[in-house]
Formats: structure tokens, sequence, C-alpha cells
């Protein structure tokens, strides 16, 4: 592995998701074979659904928009406008040790990141993915970010995703990891105008923070 | 119980003439947490030595499992499919993931003996 900073990787506009995932899987051999340093990776998705390793065909409602097989761990999920993905290629040598510990530091640094905006999102055991307690409604809690990881040679990719003001009826054809008695929400639906660039100056002070690693910034234009 | 043999990436192997038995081991098994999913080959497969074998899930994250040796599938443990807490409960028995017929025995000797591999274990702390 080559030491140095953590690139920081931010891609403006919408960035195709087969690109993106062939473009991981190069850095994450590089990774593996000490030729690049460590990524996190910034951008958004056109409106996708992606499946993952235990998604269930039942989950999948209405495919509304392409759906991919991913290889993450999880189920179905949503990306799209409006929705930060983190794609993380991290070496769990370094970082964390372990698999759990290290889908530990990402909860952790998800949480750390809302709570600039003053967002208090909570783990759940047996449910990974940050939380935040419904004021009003049906349901009793919903889901402001998703996590699903792959592992490979020691090496994660994929990663986190953040609703900051996705559309969130986009969510409506599938079932969301796989759970159907709670909801999903975002940024704006708790009333914060919180912006892009506002989410991504706290995403890296609080992964700074929390993976002990600095960061060094690239900003590309998208497709 | 038959010599086993051990890799870095914490999987293991035994050798019954030339059908190998793989799995993860235990210290794996504690490191990956509940496992949800296990993904296992097709009957048939051929897969290389530190190839791609298997693919197990925890807590949202999908770990790939590898090949100790190289070969062509020919059993896998379907009852991991409906059952892939079997994978923590007994990891070095009944969480077995796959059977291979070998095809390149000297890579045998390339493998962690059970001593080799407790020590490795302990460095990683």
């Amino acid at each position: 592995m080559i030491d140095g900073p953590v690139e920081w990787r931010i891609t403006q506009g919408l960035t195709e998701y087969p690109g993106a995932l062939r473009w991981m899987e190069a850095r994450v051999a590089q990774i593996a074979d000490g030729k690049a340093t460590e990524c996190v990776w910034l951008l958004e998705h056109p409106p996708i659904f992606t499946a993952g390793t235990s998604a269930k065909a039942q989950d999948l409602l209405t495919p509304r928009f392409p759906v991919y097989d991913t290889g993450r761990g999880g189920q179905y999920t949503y990306h799209g406008p409006g929705q930060r993905v983190a794609y993380v290629m991290l070496d769990l040598r370094r970082t964390a040790g372990d698999v759990r510990r290290f889908v530990g530091l990402l909860e952790q640094w998800v949480i750390a990141t809302l709570a600039d905006f003053n967002v208090q999102a909570e783990r759940r055991d047996g449910r990974v993915g940050l939380w935040i307690p419904a004021r009003t409604g049906s349901l009793s809690e919903n889901k402001i970010a998703a996590i699903g990881i792959r592992v490979r040679r020691w090496v994660s990719y994929h990663g986190i995703s953040i609703n900051v003001s996705p559309d969130l009826s986009h969510f409506d054809g599938i079932v969301p990891c796989g759970i159907r008695d709670h909801g999903v929400t975002s940024l704006e639906a708790l009333g914060l105008t919180t912006t892009m660039a506002d989410l991504d100056v706290a995403l890296r002070r609080a992964f700074e923070e929390v993976f002990q690693q600095p960061t060094k910034l690239t900003v590309l234009d998208g497709e | 119980m038959s010599e086993r043999r051990y890799t870095k990436d914490h999987e293991w192997i035994s050798l019954n003439g030339d059908v190998a038995t793989i799995g993860i081991t235990p210290y794996a098994a504690q490191q990956l947490g509940d496992v949800v999913f296990v993904d296992l080959p097709l009957l048939g497969k051929k897969v290389d030595a530190k190839g791609e074998a298997a693919v197990v899930e925890s807590v949202k994250a999908a770990s790939e499992v590898y090949a100790p040796m190289s070969g062509e599938v020919v059993a896998v443990n379907d009852a991991l499919t409906g059952e892939p807490a079997k994978v923590n409960a007994d990891p070095a028995g009944e969480g077995w993931f796959l059977k291979l017929k070998i095809s390149n025995r000297g890579e045998w000797d390339g493998l962690m003996t059970d001593a080799q591999y407790q020590s490795y274990i302990k460095e990683l702390g």
C-alpha cells in the first residue's frame, strides 16, 4: 500500500453507475497492489436502484429506474440527484483491522457529519444505517443514510449515501434495505437547507477526525 | 481429523485424497460479525488459488472468500443458504463453504500450518 493522504475526490454533476463501478474496481486493485493511495469519492448518481448481495426479488416493487446488481453488502437501495454518495476505497488493515469495526467507523463518520447540522442520527441494533426518530406520521423512525460495502483483498469499496434533498417518492419503487415498517427521510425533509457543498465540508472534517487520516482534495467536472 | 492448513486471508482447508474442504476460520467469523448471507459458487466452476470462491455478507459488508488452492468446485454447503448463522456458530465444522477437486497438490506446501496460523493471528492482535 502507498502511504500518503487519502485522495478526497469530488465529482460535480451526475455520474453514471456502471462507469463509477468500473473506476472503483480499478482503483481497489491498484490500492491492493500498492500502486495508488486510498480514496474517498463523493458523487451523485442519476436515479437508479441497486441490489446488494442479499437483495430479495420481492423487495423490487416497481422497477421505474434502471436496476443494477452491485456485489455490495445489503439489499435494495435507491440513488439519485440530491443524495450524496461517498464511495470509500480504504485499506482495512490500516484503518480498522476488521470488517465489523470498519462498518462501525462508517456509521460514526455519518453521525459526526450530521451532528454538524444539529441532526442526531442514531444506530439501531440489527439494522445497519442511520435513523432519525419521526415526529409525525405512522412510522416511528426514518432512514437518512445507508451503508453497504464490499471488501476485496482487504480493500473496501462502495460506501455510504446520505439523503440531502432527493425526491423521496423515488424510494417507493423498492423496499429500502428490505425493511418494510420504516421510512426514509432527508435533510430537506427535516427542514434544513443544507447544500451539497455544506455537507461535503462536514463529511471531510468528520472523516479526518473519525478515521484519523489526512485527505487531499481533487475536484472533477461530471461526465 | 485430517490436517488443516490456513491462508493469511483466514480461510482453512483440509484435504481428503484430492478433494479439499474449505471454510473460514473462527477468527474471520468473529471479525465479520453476524453472517446474514453466503453466496456460493456453481458446481463445476474452476477457481485459481487466491481467486474469488465465495462471498460472505455480514453487517452490510460483502467480503470475498478466496480459494486456498486451485481446483474445480465439486460440492457446496447448501445448508448455509437457509442458515448462514452456521458460519458463526461452527466455522471450522458445519459452517464449511465448499469442496474443491484440487488440480495442483504442490500448492498445499505454501499454506500455513496450524501452528504458523495461530502465531500469525496472535501478531494481528
